[in-house]
């Protein structure tokens, strides 16, 4: 008679999702470069909830896309940033050796001025955790943060500044990263409004 | 907050929440019974129904 092991006798269940051919698969034909002019963020301590990634995902499609909704802890909230437009870029880096890969998600933006409310902001978010949400001209959104890792500032690599000349920029340009083991969508609801007991 | 007699606000103030399917909603406006109706199917965590709601809308059992 096989002696029970209790847990350890389990099985291991490995999951893989079933493949599926990939095609030129564009809803409408659209397929728009570059983001919205605006970009949605918040404190990393301040969420309350978070998407869950997909548990044993069927396709390779549910293994794409987050499950749930993220909510904010009581009183506090998501807030917009208005980007100038054809400056915002979501960019998906893999990095990492063999059986080690895994992603940096970096978010590029420039925001026109430089008021009290950017300076302020960048301020308060240069050694922050942050999470952002990043709709792109296709009505995807990607999250920028998750339970254990946050989105953080990075750098300014076009500068913040008053530009040279009379025609040039003044602004700040902004790139905020996020080290993740998976890419994933984002399709649940942005709480712009505060978030009540 | 009571936004419609079938569905009441629920976890945030009333204002603006971005969806994916039908963009920012601001809820201290009037927003039409099908979207709430649609957001509440698709598991929206900031809806739940009022009693008349519940009567309304839930699904029946079978019992």
């Amino acid at each position: 008679m096989p002696r029970s092991g209790g847990a350890i006798s389990q099985p291991l269940k490995l999951y893989k999702v079933d493949l599926t051919d990939i095609l030129k698969d564009l809803k409408d034909g659209e397929n728009m470069g570059g983001l919205p002019q605006k970009v949605y963020f918040g404190y990393h301590a301040d969420v309350a909830g978070w998407p869950t990634k997909p548990v044993a995902p069927v396709s390779i499609a549910e293994q794409a896309v987050l499950v749930g909704d993220l909510t904010m802890k009581p009183g506090k909230r998501m807030f917009e940033m208005y980007i100038t437009d054809d400056t915002g870029e979501f960019k998906i880096e893999p990095v990492g050796e063999s059986d080690g890969k895994s992603f940096i998600a970096r978010l590029s933006t420039f925001h026109p001025g430089l008021n009290a409310n950017l300076l302020g902001f960048m301020n308060a978010a240069k050694n922050e955790n942050l999470v952002f949400i990043v709709p792109d001209n296709n009505g995807n959104m990607y999250l920028m943060g998750d339970q254990l890792r946050p989105a953080t500032y990075a750098g300014s690599p076009d500068g913040v500044g008053t530009a040279k000349e009379t025609a040039g920029r003044r602004g700040a340009s902004m790139e905020f990263t996020y080290k993740t083991s998976n890419i994933y969508l984002y399709e649940g609801s942005v709480p712009l409004a505060i978030a009540g007991p | 907050m009571v936004i419609h007699k079938y569905f009441r606000l629920k976890g945030i103030e009333p204002g603006r929440v971005v969806t994916k399917k039908f963009g920012v909603l601001d809820f201290r406006e009037k927003i039409a019974l099908e979207i709430l109706k649609e957001l509440y199917k698709s598991g929206f965590p900031y809806l739940e129904l009022t009693n008349e709601g519940a009567k309304r809308l839930a699904p029946k059992s079978n019992s």
